[in-house]
């Protein structure tokens, strides 16, 4: 095996080019979640600080999604009719979609492959939140959308070496994560975490990214990486936006004792998250569109 | 073949779908989450992205009636729509030949492969707890075994990401993963 690479965690952030970035706008409507003085309003006035995002939210909330009968023209009237929390989300939607939806070559993900994932695992986060009870579901949300961030800013380091990851992670019988730390000195979940704070992200948030493969690691223990270690496994189970890691990841049994799922109900919690992932295809054309 | 078919299950259920595309030109078509499609004609089928899924792919080569279905779950849940039938193993290959016979499909001169059925965490040896792949894989096998269904080739199991296409003009049964790239897998024409 090769000396684990020279490049540090900082060089990944500072040297790559093209990086996503996270506006003000976005990074305050996030931490808007924490707050339970947030008034409906104030969303909209931040949101409204970010023209390109604004536009997105307002496409969204007139796509054929939420079937409106009217159309929706402001932003505060996007709050009244679809409530704080579903237009939290579609902000958070707004400002990831145009750098997720592009194709990772470092990863063998296609255009659009990983936005369906981080959306897919979002989705199936946040439900598995409400489900248990233990976890606020926007956190869940956000934490799901984000969580292979890292991967976006590996990529392009990565370059051609993914199959030698692959091989070696399959030959050693380890998860790809560690044949990541093995061979390039860090994983995605690392260099996501590292990217995350840069990007002043709340902790919570963080933890999603940084544990999701290994939530028992997280400490002290926090549902927010179990739900979307979990949710990101139904994701990769139905083929969401699979890349070239594949499946080879370590699954955490703990994590449905710890978020009180029972295991019988896997298959229809699986079932019920494709369709619903189905319905929301409807709203990725519409932010295309935008 | 079939005079010892199981009772034909696939036969009693009315058609709520359309019938098949008779095609003279090649179709292309993508087999999504829980799709069945059956086409008589040229046809290429293309699975995007395996991963517990299950893609199954039929051909009687002397109707040219080919058909795929992309299974998620092993058994089916109560309440389940009649056009949600490929979701399931246990109803969605019985459905797939109802169709295919439905086209003009003849079950004795069908050829099946199939791709799929990985889990997340079957590494090192350790089978992994969340064994959906798994599961799937068992229940298409005794569906193909109740059925009779010869199953040319599979390539199934571990933790790799599959695309699966089949073209019903060759019969070529093509599957990519991230290691080996495409690869034949057979021909449900020879």
């Amino acid at each position: 095996m090769s000396k684990p690479n020279s490049i540090t965690l900082d060089d990944i952030v500072s040297r790559t080019s093209d990086l996503p970035t996270f506006s003000a706008a976005a990074l305050e409507v996030m931490r808007m979640a924490d707050s339970s003085t947030s008034r409906a309003q104030d969303i909209a006035r931040i949101v409204a600080q970010d023209q390109a995002m604004s536009v997105r939210v307002l496409r969204l909330a007139n796509s054929a999604f939420y079937g409106m009968s009217r159309k929706v023209s402001s932003l505060p009237e996007s709050v009244v009719v679809l409530g704080m929390r579903t237009v939290k989300n579609l902000a958070m939607v707004a400002a990831t979609y145009p750098w997720m939806s592009k194709p990772l070559q470092g990863y063998d993900l296609a255009p659009m492959q990983m936005w369906h994932h981080s959306f897919g695992t979002a989705l199936a986060a946040q439900t598995l939140a409400a489900r248990s009870r233990k976890c606020d579901e926007q956190l869940a949300f956000t934490s799901g959308l984000l969580h292979d961030v890292g991967k976006v800013a590996l990529s392009l380091w990565i370059g051609e070496k993914l199959k030698a990851i692959v091989y070696y992670a399959e030959r050693e019988g380890m998860p790809f994560d560690e044949a990541e730390r093995r061979i390039l000195g860090y994983d995605h979940t690392e260099v996501g975490e590292h990217l995350g704070k840069n990007w002043n992200l709340p902790e919570d948030v963080l933890l999603g990214i940084r544990w999701h493969h290994q939530p028992e690691l997280c400490e002290p223990y926090h549902p927010v990486a179990d739900c979307v270690h979990l949710g990101s496994t139904i994701s990769m189970a139905m083929g969401i936006g699979l890349g070239g890691d594949g499946l080879h990841y370590a699954f955490s049994e703990g994590c449905y004792a710890r978020l009180g799922i029972r295991v019988e109900d896997m298959d229809s919690i699986s079932a019920d998250y494709v369709d619903a992932f189905k319905k929301y295809e409807t709203m990725f054309s519409a932010m295309a569109a935008a | 073949m079939t005079e010892s078919m199981p009772s034909g299950a696939f036969l009693k259920r009315p058609s709520a779908i359309a019938p098949a595309l008779k095609q003279e030109q090649a179709l292309d078509l993508m087999v999504g989450l829980a799709e069945i499609q059956v086409v008589s004609g040229l046809a290429k089928f293309t699975f995007a992205g395996l991963g517990s899924c299950v893609g199954v792919c039929a051909l009687d080569p002397e109707s040219n009636v080919a058909g795929a279905v992309h299974i998620m779950l092993p058994k089916s849940l109560s309440g389940t729509a009649s056009d949600m039938l490929g979701k399931f193993a246990d109803t969605g290959i019985e459905e797939l030949v109802r169709q295919m016979q439905a086209a003009g499909a003849d079950v004795s001169r069908m050829q099946v492969a199939y791709a799929g059925g990985a889990n997340v965490g079957d590494i090192g040896g350790k089978t992994s707890a969340c064994d959906l792949g798994s599961r799937n894989l068992e229940t298409i096998t005794q569906v193909l075994r109740a059925l009779r269904l010869p199953v040319k080739a599979a390539d199934a199991g571990g933790t790799t990401g599959r695309t699966l296409r089949m073209s019903s003009q060759t019969g070529d049964v093509v599957v990519r993963t991230i290691r080996m790239g495409e690869a034949k897998l057979c021909s449900l024409r020879s």
